[in-house]
């Protein structure tokens, strides 16, 4: 049974910190020249591949919070500053258990994990609780949240790998609507780790120099990281929305998607039916697009039957696979896509594989952008889909 | 939203009723039948507990695990599988093994319960470290909000490996409610939107200090129908009152 139309949220604010920038306009100029932020990888692999890496170093945090230490807290502190006037405005507003956090990731701080237990394998010297808690642990992000704003609303992480932030988003407006909270920090947050590039090296599926979506010649995926943050909430009046979500999973396979792509042509419906949309009133769609052989193939099949000839564009030739931050990040450049009235090029496309039955955008393109559609897919079968939005 | 059935699983307390009678047994595995041999074989602790306590909890209510919303909570994931990995990291050229790898995840169990029961629905999995039990009961109480009926809640965290547990250890726990948004035959009401500043009931001590003991001073609650506070001990100062309401 198709979700009834749902009223949209208010995105009031929301910042970014992927490969190509810090900021919501250094990665708006990069994303519409068409230039990848893929750089070779800040660790020694034994085997060569391209990484989506942030291009600047991330600022330290502040020293009474210095426990929380990571990769993974520096880039939640980095992208959280330019939201904390928003946020501290909704705390006041509707007070601080009014105010949830609902985030996506998929490594937390594994980043620092692996090189304590570098240490440990060598050495025999763990880390004590405080690390597993502070620094490894999911929630280390949402004390430090809690610590920077005061909110005490209900706070989560949601973890079902590459679609943890998509999800963040479902979650978050479920809380929303129910009357849970009237105001939600919302995003993904994923610190680039060793360990997931080895991973998709085990399976295959890491390309070795930048990824091509879509693409005659893909040859698998580069892994990023980044973080993009949100505040979301039910009776604001912003020019940016979020218009629908849809949540599914294939039950198929838990690496490969489902060969003609069902799982994803659920979510996508799903989504368009919360939205109140026709499948024409969608002007761009946003695509996992990771540049596996597989994944591309499947999610073309699902948009052809979905949405048709819509324009798709991949975003992942210029960050790479943010893991669990990719949803919120890629929902964050379809907000700049909604705002700029700029379609960025799918970097790496050319020359598109004919096999798909979709219209890749192999050229960045002006337009009228009202709605956009995006996309997550994960291990697990677990996929989500998004439809953000301008006001008219 | 309303409590319709309950499920535990402990090594040591193997079942609802042996925790409610604290009746301990020899530590035993889960049996976890309903993976099959060659899955459970390569099943973690955690998916294993995971998914028996997923199969009782249906079969106490008549819920179907292939139809019915989950939602999976688990403090750390699947700990004993990422230490297994930063293993391999630091051997001879580092190489993983792509199993271990797919099942690191911290949805790996529900991804695993969902192709083996052929639920293509709704699936969330969360963390929010001690908080996991409230942030359960709230993604629990949005979602029967939008939807009604059903939704299957799990809360389950594993034996934490050598290296993680140096100053911290607890005994491996799972524990599943089906919540319902009718109170038709539910055992409790658990109201999830109001706040409370009285003080927290000690946790059972039979875990240590075990993430999933919240939700199995919840299963005690129930049990001795009295209402509680849930206060989780560090992190996001959550204070999330649950009224129980004799049905």
């Amino acid at each position: 049974m198709a979700p009834r139309a749902q009223e949209p949220l208010s995105i009031a604010s929301y910042s970014l910190s992927c490969a190509l920038g810090m900021t919501r306009d250094a990665v708006a100029k990069r994303l519409f020249e068409g230039e990848s932020g893929l750089v070779p990888p800040p660790f020694t692999l034994p085997f060569t591949t391209l990484c989506g890496t942030l291009p600047e170093a991330l600022p330290p945090l502040p020293a009474t919070l210095a426990r929380f230490e990571a990769r993974q807290a520096r880039l939640a502190y980095a992208t959280l500053a330019p939201l904390l006037p928003a946020l501290q405005e909704r705390v006041a507003r509707y007070g601080r258990e009014r105010v949830a956090v609902v985030l996506g990731s998929s490594n937390a701080g594994l980043d620092t994990t692996e090189r304590s237990f570098g240490a440990y394998a060598k050495h025999g010297h763990a880390p004590d609780v405080a690390a597993l808690r502070d620094q490894h642990a999911y929630s280390a992000v949402l004390a430090l949240i809690e610590a920077l704003t005061g909110i005490a609303g209900p706070m989560l992480f949601v973890s079902t790998a590459c679609s943890s932030s998509g999800k963040a988003f479902a979650s978050a407006a479920r809380l929303l609507r129910s009357g849970l909270a009237d105001a939600a920090l919302v995003g993904g947050v994923d610190a680039l780790c060793e360990m997931t590039v080895r991973g998709f090296r085990s399976l295959g599926v890491l390309a070795e120099g930048a990824c091509r979506p879509f693409c005659r010649e893909r040859s698998g995926i580069n892994i990023g990281e980044g973080a993009a943050l949100f505040v979301l909430e039910r009776d604001g009046d912003s020019e940016l929305q979020l218009l629908g979500y849809g949540e599914g999973a294939d039950a198929h396979h838990m690496t490969a998607p489902h060969p003609q792509g069902e799982g994803a042509e659920r979510v996508m419906r799903d989504a368009l039916a919360r939205a109140g949309l026709e499948p024409s009133q969608i002007d761009l769609v946003n695509a996992h697009g990771t540049a596996t052989d597989q994944g591309d193939s499947s999610e073309a099949l699902a948009i052809a039957r979905v949405l048709g000839s819509a324009p798709v564009v991949s975003t992942k030739g210029y960050t790479g696979h943010a893991l669990g931050a990719a949803g919120a990040i890629e929902a964050a450049l379809c907000l700049l896509t909604l705002e700029h009235g700029v379609a960025p090029a799918s970097l790496g496309s050319a020359p598109v594989d004919a096999a798909l039955p979709i219209r890749v955008l192999e050229a960045s393109a002006r337009g009228a952008y009202r709605r956009v559609l995006s996309n997550s897919f994960a291990f697990g079968g677990s996929n989500v889909s998004l439809v953000l939005g301008r006001r008219t | 939203m309303h409590v319709r059935a309950m499920a535990v699983w402990t090594p040591r307390f193997p079942s609802l009723e042996a925790w409610r009678t604290r009746t301990a047994s020899e530590p035993a595995a889960p049996a976890a039948s309903i993976l099959g041999a060659r899955a459970r074989g390569r099943a973690s602790m955690l998916t294993r507990m995971i998914s028996e306590v997923a199969t009782c909890a249906a079969e106490a209510s008549s819920v179907e695990l292939a139809r019915v919303p989950v939602i999976v909570g688990s403090a750390y994931g699947e700990m004993e599988t990422t230490a297994q990995l930063l293993s391999m990291m630091n051997e001879s050229d580092g190489a993983l093994s792509p199993a271990r790898f797919q099942s690191s995840v911290h949805n790996a169990a529900a991804g695993l319960l969902s192709i083996t029961t052929g639920n293509q629905g709704f699936s969330s999995c969360l963390a929010a470290g001690d908080a996991t039990t409230a942030a359960l009961l709230f993604e629990a109480e949005a979602w029967l909000a939008e939807h009604g009926g059903d939704v299957l809640v799990i809360m389950a965290d594993e034996r934490l490996p050598a290296f993680f547990s140096r100053n911290e250890a607890f005994e491996p726990a799972a524990v599943a409610l089906v919540l319902s948004a009718s109170a038709s035959g539910a055992l409790a009401t658990i109201d999830a939107s109001r706040r409370s500043d009285a003080a927290v009931r000690a946790h059972s001590a039979e875990l240590g200090e075990s993430p999933v003991a919240p939700m199995l001073d919840l299963i005690d609650a129930v049990h001795g129908r009295h209402d509680m506070v849930l206060v989780p001990a560090y992190g996001p100062a959550l204070a999330l009152a649950l009224r129980y309401e004799a049905a």
